[in-house]
């Protein structure tokens, strides 16, 4: 049986991981949703962990190691670069897209402001990482 | 432009329709009730003016509408009975072309003073009813905003890092609010500095940003 994977969100924010994880409950996404609070602790998490995640949702500007730290971090480690990881941002900064992408990251969401577009946001990901890839059937 | 108006007296309805006549570039809405009109859907117009004394939905319930686009009241008395802060003032009734004019006038000044006002919609959803929760969430929030505010006065001393860092967790901060002005002002702040622009370059706008954060600050107060 293919189990349903972890999905990993990377973010110093709280708030975020609340509007995250309300999005879960109302999209009714059964994977599990683990949170650490900047790259350093995402980072010990994975060194640590058997079972990997099915997708990292990574912010950007953290405390510690940043978004970008993480990425270098995640891509020159073999076990761990197969991770699909999208970066969820507040910035729309063309540098921080085309230095994501240059990480090889596999998508790049600017966070939207308003509550029902966030969700349209963590659906698409919902849809774009499922079955296979996360787990469910 | 497009504006909302509420009235549920048709005769009031008609000599609206008639001071508009000759207004060039203006839609007009006309609506009986404000109940089951959504917050979003009323803030997706340019401005509302509204009837003092509606039948089933008063100025009073009206008011706790988390509006953030410019309200006209228009009513047979001189005396405002509720408050908003987005209100621009009672105008008398019967309504005449002048007076339509005045206050298209006053909406579209205020367009470009940003009218700012808060919606919990966010919080409430996030939050659910539990109001302890609401509460503290408010509060976390607050503290934060303050902090980062606080941070940004002394923007003069601050390297060109820690005021991207500073501006970008307040951008975060009050988009829960659907500051969506404010935010942006702040969104093109931040983005100068990360594109390599000179601090100064970006001063003036972070004065300004932090002038309307403590009204942000005063108004989010009233909901802890």
């Amino acid at each position: 049986m293919n189990p349903i994977k972890n999905i990993l969100l990377v973010d110093d924010d709280p708030v975020e991981y609340m509007k995250v994880s309300r999005a879960f409950k109302k999209l009714a996404i059964p994977n599990t949703l683990i949170h650490k609070s900047d790259g350093l602790e995402a980072k010990k998490y994975l060194e640590e962990t058997v079972e990997l995640p099915g997708v990292i949702l990574l912010d950007l500007n953290m405390p510690n190691m940043n978004g970008f730290e993480f990425l270098t971090f995640i891509k020159a480690d073999d076990r761990l670069k197969v991770i699909p990881i999208v970066v969820l941002t507040t910035s729309n900064n063309e540098k921080d897209k085309i230095e994501s992408y240059k990480k090889s990251v596999a998508g790049y969401m600017v966070k939207p402001i308003r509550l029902e577009e966030y969700e349209k946001v963590i659906e698409t990901i919902k849809n774009y990482w499922s079955t296979s890839k996360l787990g469910h059937e | 432009m497009r504006i909302i108006y509420l009235e549920d007296d048709l005769i009031d309805q008609r000599l609206f329709k008639r001071a508009c006549r000759d207004i060039e570039n203006l839609e007009v809405t006309y609506y009986a009730s404000c109940m089951g009109l959504k917050e979003e859907y009323l803030n997706s117009y340019d401005g509302i003016v509204i009837d003092q004394y509606l039948q089933d939905c008063s100025i009073k319930q009206f008011a706790d509408k988390q509006i953030s686009i410019p309200m006209a009241v228009l009513s047979a008395s001189e005396k405002l009975i509720a408050e908003h802060p987005s209100n621009l003032g009672i105008w008398q009734k019967p309504v005449k072309e002048q007076i339509v004019r005045e206050i298209l006038n006053k909406m579209n000044s205020l367009k470009t003073q940003k009218v700012s006002t808060i919606s919990m919609a966010y919080i409430d959803d996030l939050t659910q009813g539990n109001e302890s929760e609401k509460k503290e969430l408010l509060q976390s929030i607050y503290q934060s905003i303050e902090d980062n505010n606080a941070m940004l006065q002394k923007a003069n001393s601050l390297s060109s890092e820690d005021l991207q860092q500073n501006l970008h967790k307040q951008k975060s901060k009050v988009g829960i609010f659907y500051l969506e002005e404010l935010h942006h002002e702040i969104d093109q702040a931040e983005n100068k500095l990360k594109d390599g622009l000179a601090k100064e370059t970006v001063l003036d706008a972070v004065s300004q940003i932090v002038k309307e954060t403590e009204k942000v600050l005063t108004d989010l107060k009233k909901h802890i």
